[in-house]
């Protein structure tokens, strides 16, 4: 199992390498610029499905940890993005960062590992022997809401400093959970998810969770730029990200030299971000995009695609029990037993 | 008739086609002054700065990497060869898993590679990654977000399947993190508490791997 992760991982450094110009020398020097380009492509492709299949396999391999303790859980929670140091190693200093999830809130508010936390909205995080600092901010975390801005005074290179996070909370949408070994795969709200229908006797049914994948893959070329205050006077507009390449395989008409000003009313703030958005639509979702094309306003309407593997249905909907309790309750025929 | 948009593109990227739309664009006023605008819109983009990375990024990298590991407990042991040795074997086992036959490949003790098959390619034995205590994984962690941190400014040209590739990742990562946090609160056991942390430390080679390539074929 151990050298599987390790395969995987090392395919990804593979992949990297034939991205690496040095992988590139001993193949015949390309005729154009356009042969360049595909290689390139081609490239990025591998590695980034390399890097996918990574997560996802890596994933699988970690398995289904504390899956009973998380299936429990159903109140939301506002998250920072951090990971606290063991509380055996806490002292009267304050709570040490251990690590930051990166595009997290506390990694947007410039926060890193090694950092300690000394207070929290005003409220002292250095405890006297006998008193958990890393339990005073668990619990204090437990009155945030998502959405609620947090203050917090830390420790960095000797120098106390400021940084205000805007908590967050699971975007649970991403998720799947799949009992393992079963051919059926469900959605779960699992951690973080505001209601949760009745569910059957489970047992020791180990589950893992999954991600769902993005639909729309005839975007994956697509190429986008934030736009700077220049280029928007160029444009016409000041928020927005411009179509630098639009995605050549896809029915989303976008247009080189598009500006997407707002993806049904959410407005992009950077190439990243509109991907965000897009992907957070469902297959056979409609997403309505607006764009500036010459100056000139016009609204696009695109159909999220149903891919293989993406009939979920998420938790909550009317169709829950439906498609999901009752395969619980009695498997899909060749369904695997666990 | 004048010239279309797609007519007009093909023919400021010189790929005119039919010569009598050519001919009409060069006389006409209006597609003359739309030709003129496409060009000047793609002159004005060449002009953005490129987001290639500084000279001297790379070799802050790899000052990041051969720099002493962050903050840590000093009360557990701190294995300095772990990094260099992981990396090493990630060479070693990629080359192996290139070479043999599929599925030839068999764990040795431990999970480690056969020794016999690791003599044959001249190399030595070194601990796989995945085989690294929960402080060596922490460490490494910790050193793959300072990686990360190189790499913190958006590219200015976002190339969409890498972008949610990254997001993918960094989603992927958040839950984990999640777990670790829950179950920080649950009780972890350390096998437990390890496999988290082992595949936050798959996912974070996995983003640097994609940030950097990103950073590296991404100038305009």
């Amino acid at each position: 199992m151990q050298l599987k992760r390790f395969h995987l991982l090392s395919c990804a450094v593979l992949a990297l390498g034939l991205v690496s110009p040095g992988f590139a020398a001993d193949e015949p020097k390309p005729k154009s610029d356009a042969e360049i380009e595909a290689k390139l492509e081609a490239a990025r492709e591998r590695l980034e499905a390399a890097a996918r299949e990574v997560a996802e396999l890596s994933g699988e391999l970690t398995g289904p940890v504390m899956h009973d303790f998380m299936i429990r859980r159903h109140e939301p929670r506002a998250v920072l993005g951090v990971n606290l140091a063991g509380r055996e190693e806490q002292s009267k200093d304050g709570v040490r960062i251990e690590s930051v999830t990166p595009g997290g809130p506390a990694s947007d508010a410039g926060l890193k590992a090694g950092d300690v936390l000394v207070s929290v909205d005003g409220k002292t995080l250095r405890k006297p022997s006998g008193e958990s600092s890393a339990g005073a901010l668990i619990g204090h975390m437990r009155g945030v809401k998502p959405g609620d801005k947090v203050k917090l005074e830390y420790q960095r290179d000797g120098k106390t400093q400021q940084a205000e996070v805007t908590a967050e909370a699971m975007d649970m949408r991403r998720f799947m959970m799949r009992p393992n070994g079963q051919r059926f795969e469900m959605t779960a709200p699992v951690a973080g998810v505001v209601a949760m229908p009745p569910m059957p006797p489970m047992g020791d049914m180990p589950f893992t969770m999954a991600f769902r994948g993005f639909p729309g893959h005839g975007l994956h070329d697509m190429e986008l730029i934030t736009l700077t205050p220049k280029l928007g006077h160029y444009f016409g507009t000041e928020k927005g990200v411009l179509v630098v390449r639009p995605p050549r395989d896809s029915e989303l008409k976008l247009e080189e030299g598009d500006v997407i000003v707002d993806i049904d009313g959410r407005a992009p703030q950077s190439g990243g971000h509109a991907m965000r958005i897009l992907r957070s639509y469902q297959p056979g979702e409609k997403v309505n995009i607006n764009v500036l094309r010459n100056r000139k306003s016009v609204k696009l309407t695109y159909t999220m695609p149903k891919g293989e593997g993406d009939a979920n249905v998420w938790f909550g909907e009317p169709e829950f029990e439906r498609r999901v309790i009752e395969p619980l309750v009695e498997p899909a025929p060749g369904a695997e037993g666990t | 008739m004048h010239a279309s948009f797609d007519e007009l593109l093909k023919q400021r990227d010189d790929r005119p086609g039919d010569a009598a739309l050519v001919a009409h664009v060069r006389s006409c006023a209006e597609c003359g002054e739309q030709l003129a605008q496409l060009q000047s819109r793609i002159d004005l983009l060449r002009r953005l700065p490129g987001h290639g990375p500084a000279p001297d990024r790379w070799s802050e990298i790899q000052a990041a990497l051969a720099a002493p590991p962050m903050a840590a407990s000093p009360a557990k042991p701190r294995p300095s060869w772990w990094v260099p040795a992981a990396s090493a074997a990630a060479v070693v086992i990629a080359v192996l898993v290139t070479l043999q036959p599929h599925g030839s490949t068999s764990p040795g003790p431990e999970g480690g590679i056969d020794q016999p098959t690791a003599a044959a390619t001249g190399t030595s034995v070194v601990p796989a990654a995945s085989s690294a205590n929960e402080t060596g994984l922490i460490e490494e962690s910790q050193r793959l977000e300072h990686l990360l941190a190189a790499f913190s400014e958006a590219p200015r040209v976002t190339r969409a399947g890498t972008a949610l590739t990254v997001a993918d990742l960094e989603d992927r990562i958040q839950w984990v993190d999640y777990r670790l946090n829950l179950g920080a609160e649950a009780g972890l056991d350390p096998n437990q508490s390890q496999r988290l942390w082992r595949e936050r430390v798959d996912l974070l080679n996995s983003l640097v791997a994609v940030r950097y390539a990103e950073s590296r074929t991404m100038a305009f």
